[in-house]
């Protein structure tokens, strides 16, 4: 009876205090996040990659604008009805620039969600168990450190075929690498907190410790991390499909749409300056996001 | 402090640089052809006989029996001597072979020019020609054209003796084929037991200087070859390995390299507006198809297969895939080919027609399959794809690296459906049964066809030694061919070389089986 | 150094052994009977182990012995003695390139944070990470070599070639460089050592150049060594577009035609370059910092 009544009253101030710390460190965040002009375009830029994305098939239908070939109307020049023009199949560039970011925010997104899932329990297990685990365990993300993450991620879709799933997982674990550590010194920063120590105290799993309590107050570096990889996985999977092993045809992938247009690029240039563009921007943008969110989250850099 | 303005400056250049190149882009193609003469008239090169050519690919090794890609054969063409050549008319005509006699229906008597040496200076023996010869017949890769070969004899010294299993006029073609490429027999005994083939002996007009793997090939003439009309006119040979077919282009446009023997039609204008370089074009025997393995459950369906006739628009695959050069094909041979046939079976582009054929073959929702293709193909194979969606049938297109992949994985059942090209003989003969026949189960008969009248027929491709004799039979293999559908056959492009202006001698012949000992300034 | 060479040797062999596909059938082509599969397969020892193929393969390796290509059945360090020297020469310019010219952009910036000079080179280091390589590539080729006709567009045959790739390569090296120069210089120079060399009366420059300099140099270090494996990463891309003989455009073709020895060696040593490169500035950065020079001396190796 007693032992539940302590749980219920830490729970309430547990939830009193995340709930102010939440609001107060968001708003925070957003302040300073808000002050930073770069940050911000990046964020403008993320939202108009989405809404473009989200509404693709409003904009023009997938099947009939983006894939289906037009031979006739080939290597229009960019012009009101078909604002980039059209490529080597008479396909509107505009249309496919668009289906695109939605394939390259998917995978993007998926590909660092796997690998965050995948850090935060490897980073976890070594930052909290510490010890040999920690040094078995970061010896291993050494050696992958190593390999090259294109090459790592080259090599993994070499061996199990460049489907979208395979994609996501070779971009997800070139990730773990640099994310676990990332995750590591975060949960090794709260491991020794006087709340950890507490939940311990009450006999709480490591699970759950791990879980609610770590991992909670280590979510800012995380989504830094993330956002920087987003990034990164862009431009990785745009570079893999334009060396034929990423995304197949006829699927409007950036990478793909460039590698399409290089025999015809001297004579069309607008053929690649759209696709291009589009992963410059997007990977730009949340670089941009990611570096706002750091200075907003590192008391460091605040000025 | 000076340091850093200069580095502003630096970087400004490189933004403005940058920014230009944005702009130019914009400007469109009205300025560049002028740009580029005007960089390169700027820096004019001094021409030397060391000829680089271009190419897309690398060779695979020295063996000419090992795989018979364009690559190997444009290479090792030049290194070794084989009994015939093809002339300007794709006749053979005898090279290494001095004479040769047909003694009976059967039996062929070939002597050997006396003169001729290998690059290390031995003679070139009747021995060495039979231990190659019977390498080229047991290595599988000539199928149906060294079928009829029975056994080689030495006679003498000079004289060898060939045993066909029946009259086959044909003979001295099969023998300009790149696998019956000759070397010494001591070379290829050692070669064979070590597996090493790096430092070859040759037997024609170049002999090997250097390999870089993956990069180039040199070839520097070979001293002792014994055809003095036709020696080496350069001093060297050297094959660049550029997989780029823009980057050929740019290539030959600023000397780097003197021909492309693969140039991309996509660059024609650009090429064309280029005093500094000269464009050749030649009609091509290689034709573009879409085989369907006919074990399929779909494609076993005469009617899906005369649907897929009518469901793709062979005009415009020719039109995104070769540009427009060429022309557009529905036999199963070359128009260069004896008694070929422009469209047999009436097929034309209709869509409407494809569904109702769907429909009575029980598809009117489609099916899906796999559709394999090299990398080089993806205009075509991406068209192909949206013609047949219009249809309901729904096709994965699958990229393989090469032809090789494509070729075993049809023999294991593992390929619906292809882009693939063939590169034909004259003469049908050698031709069909190499793709359809029965005999070519397992090999090049990638849709795994076989027409009970057609294996009766074939015999008829080797009835007489006069080809009028044998034309209504050809026509005949294409008639049931274009009935039964085993393939799609696309187009026939065109052949098309970009070389340096000033450069002499640049030849193409219809089976890009090119010579360039010709190649000087 | 040697148990993460041996690991991740391990790695990519591992990868390499899970993948489905049937080697006798790459190696045979066309070919291939059973017979002849067979055989090939007891030469090659493909009925042993996991764990037993792994050591003969490492034993080979470490004897410099990375077996016979399946595609050209040529040793396959005839072809690694062709692409390395390539790419160890265009890596080497570039990141020579990166250092020379982002670490006097860094530090200009940092000192002179509001110029016109600093807002350039922001912009520049924002596009130079999120640029693809490929695409800058082509870019680069269609103005130096199409256009103005200054520059080979491929190969390695002089040193006008190595112009193009090493800038590309070199692009978002400069501009992360220059970023953590700037951002650890500014650190830097709001220490205390400075404050108080500045109040000793030190000049400006001798502050800058001398105090703060060398301070600021420690963390671009690390940053640099880390670098190389996104460097090789770039490389592979870099080689495709310039038709550069070397380790990546090995890797991609060997990759393509499924020539398992060759992928493996390519990728090994690809990640062995990285692995010694790391060490180099993990060394470095001892070196040049003292505190780290004392840990080290009392034998404690660890980061």
């Amino acid at each position: 009876m007693s032992a539940t009544t302590i749980n219920r009253s830490d729970i309430t101030r547990k939830g009193y205090m995340k709930a102010y710390r939440k609001t107060s460190r968001a708003k925070e965040m957003w302040d300073v996040f808000s002050n930073n002009r770069t940050a911000l375009l990046g964020l403008f830029i993320i939202v108009v990659f989405v809404v473009l994305a989200l509404f693709a098939n409003v904009i023009a239908d997938y099947e009939t604008v983006a894939i289906k070939t037009n031979p006739i109307e080939r290597f229009t020049k960019p012009c009101a009805e078909h604002i980039f023009g059209t490529d080597e199949l008479g396909r509107d560039i505009f249309a496919r620039i668009i289906h695109g970011a939605r394939v390259s925010l998917r995978l993007g997104v998926l590909s660092v969600m796997v690998g965050t899932a995948l850090s935060c329990i490897i980073g976890a297990i070594a930052g909290y168990v510490g010890g040999v685990v920690d040094d078995l365990v970061m010896r291993a993300m050494d050696i992958m450190a190593c390999i090259p993450r294109l090459v790592l991620a080259i090599a993994i879709v070499a061996a199990f075929g460049s489907s979208e799933v395979n994609l996501v997982v070779a971009m997800g674990v070139s990730t773990v690498a640099a994310m676990s550590r990332v995750v590591r010194s975060a949960v090794m920063s709260v491991r020794d907190m006087e709340y950890i120590e507490a939940a311990r105290a009450l006999g709480q799993s490591t699970t759950k410790i791990i879980v609610h309590h770590i991992l909670v107050n280590c979510v800012a570096p995380i989504i830094v991390q993330a956002t920087l990889a987003i990034a990164t996985n862009i431009m990785s999977i745009s570079s893999l499909s334009f060396l034929g092993m990423g995304i197949a045809a006829p699927i409007p992938e950036w990478g793909c749409m460039v590698a399409g247009a290089r025999d015809y690029m001297r004579q069309h240039p607008y053929l690649v300056i759209a696709p291009g563009m589009s992963i410059l921007l997007s990977a730009m943008a949340f670089n941009l996001v990611g570096d706002g969110l750091r200075d907003a989250l590192d008391p460091k850099l605040k000025r | 402090m000076k340091k850093c303005s200069k580095f502003t400056r630096a970087l400004a250049l490189l933004l403005v640089a940058v920014m230009s190149l944005s702009a130019c882009s914009q400007g469109g193609t009205s300025s560049q052809s002028g740009t580029t003469s005007q960089g390169t008239d700027a820096d004019p090169v001094a021409h030397d006989n060391d000829i680089v050519v271009a190419v897309a690919a690398d060779i695979s090794g020295f063996d000419p029996t090992a795989l018979s890609s364009l690559y190997n054969q444009t290479v090792l063409w030049q290194m070794y001597d084989r009994l015939y050549e093809l002339d300007e008319e794709k006749k053979p005509v005898p090279h290494l072979a001095k004479e040769a006699e047909m003694v009976s229906d059967t039996e062929w008597v070939i002597s050997l020019v006396e003169e001729a040496k290998f690059s290390d200076g031995s003679d070139v023996t009747a021995n060495d020609v039979k231990v190659c010869l019977d390498r080229a017949i047991a290595c599988g890769l000539g199928g149906a054209i060294f079928a009829p070969l029975q056994s080689v004899e030495v006679v003498d010294e000079h004289t060898i003796k060939i045993n066909t299993s029946s009259l086959y006029p044909q003979l001295p073609i099969a023998l300009t084929n790149l696998i019956t490429c000759i070397l010494p027999a001591s070379y290829i005994e050692q070669a064979e037991a070590s597996g090493d083939w790096t430092q070859p002996i040759t037997s024609g007009r170049y002999k090997l200087k250097e390999r870089v793997v993956g990069e180039s090939v040199t070839l520097i003439p070979n001293e002792y070859f014994w055809d003095e009309s036709t020696a080496a006119k350069n001093d060297s040979l050297t094959f660049r390995v550029v997989p780029e077919a823009s980057t050929r282009t740019i290539m030959v446009q600023t000397g780097e390299a003197d021909l492309n023997t693969e140039f991309s039609t996509a660059d024609y204008e650009i090429a064309a507006a280029d005093p500094n370089v000269k464009i050749y074009e030649h009609e091509s025997s290689v034709m573009t198809f879409m085989p369907l393995d006919c074990q399929t459950e779909y494609f076993g369906n005469e009617k899906v297969r005369e649907a897929m006739q009518y469901a793709i628009d062979r005009e415009s695959v020719l039109l995104v895939q070769a540009n427009g050069y060429g022309t557009v094909n529905y036999s199963y041979i070359s128009p260069t080919c004896y008694g070929w046939l422009d469209n047999p079976g009436g097929y034309s582009y209709d869509p409407e027609k494809a569904k109702e054929l769907l429909a009575e073959a029980g598809y009117a929702d489609g099916f899906t399959f796999d559709l394999y293709c090299t990398s080089a193909f993806t205009p075509a194979a991406t068209l192909i794809q949206s013609n047949l969606a219009e249809v309901g049938i729904t096709a994965n297109i699958q990229m393989m690296e090469s032809v090789d992949e494509i070729v075993s994985r049809a023999v294991d059942g593992n390929m619906p459906a292809c882009i693939t090209t063939w590169g034909c003989n004259p003469d049908p003969a050698l031709v069909l049964e190499r793709n359809i026949g029965e005999s070519a189960l397992g090999a090049y008969n990638v849709s795994r066809y076989v027409n009970e009248e057609l294996e009766e027929l074939w015999q008829y491709g080797s009835i007489s030694e006069n080809v009028e004799d044998r034309i209504p039979y050809y026509e005949q293999w294409q008639e049931i061919l274009c009935e039964a559908n085993p393939w799609v056959p696309l187009y026939v492009g065109e052949l098309f070389a970009l070389a340096n202006a000033d450069l002499q001698g640049v030849q193409l012949n219809t089976e890009q089986c090119y010579n360039f000992y010709d190649l000087h300034y | 150094m040697v148990p993460v060479v041996i690991g991740v040797i391990f790695v990519v062999y591992l990868i390499m052994y899970l993948s489905p596909g049937d080697v006798t059938a790459t190696i045979l082509g066309s070919n291939w009977t059973p017979e002849g599969a067979e055989i090939i397969r007891e030469r090659l020892g493909l009925d042993r182990s996991f764990i037993e193929q792994f050591i003969s393969y490492l034993v080979n390796f470490v004897h410099g012995d990375f077996g016979i290509s399946y595609i050209n059945s040529t040793p396959v360090i005839d072809q690694l003695s062709v692409a390395f020297p390539n790419t160890l020469i265009l890596v080497i310019i570039s990141i020579t390139l990166a250092i020379v010219l982002s670490i006097p952009i860094g530090i200009r910036t940092a000192v002179k944070p509001n110029s016109i000079f600093s807002g350039f080179a922001t912009v520049f280091a924002m596009i130079g990470i999120a640029a693809p390589g490929f695409w800058i590539a082509l870019l680069l080729v269609l103005l130096f070599s199409v256009y103005l006709g200054w520059l080979p567009a491929s190969g390695m045959e002089n040193w006008k070639s190595i112009i193009l790739p090493s800038i590309v390569l070199s692009l978002s090296f400069m501009a992360g460089i220059s970023r953590m120069m700037r951002s650890s210089m500014i650190e830097s120079l709001r220490t205390d050592y400075v404050r108080t060399a500045r109040a000793k009366g030190v000049k400006p420059k001798g502050i800058t150049y001398v105090h703060a300099l060398k301070n600021a140099l420690l963390p671009t270090i690390t940053v640099i060594g880390s670098y190389t494996g996104e460097m090789l990463g770039g490389a592979v891309i870099c080689e495709t577009v310039f038709a550069i003989p070397g380790m990546g455009r090995l890797m991609i073709e060997s990759v393509l035609s499924h020539d398992v020895p060759c992928v493996l060696a390519a990728v090994s040593v690809m990640s062995i370059c990285v692995a010694i490169m790391s060490l180099v500035a993990d060394l470095l950065y001892a070196y040049f910092d003292p505190r780290i020079k004392a840990r080290y001396m009392r034998g404690r190796v660890s980061r």
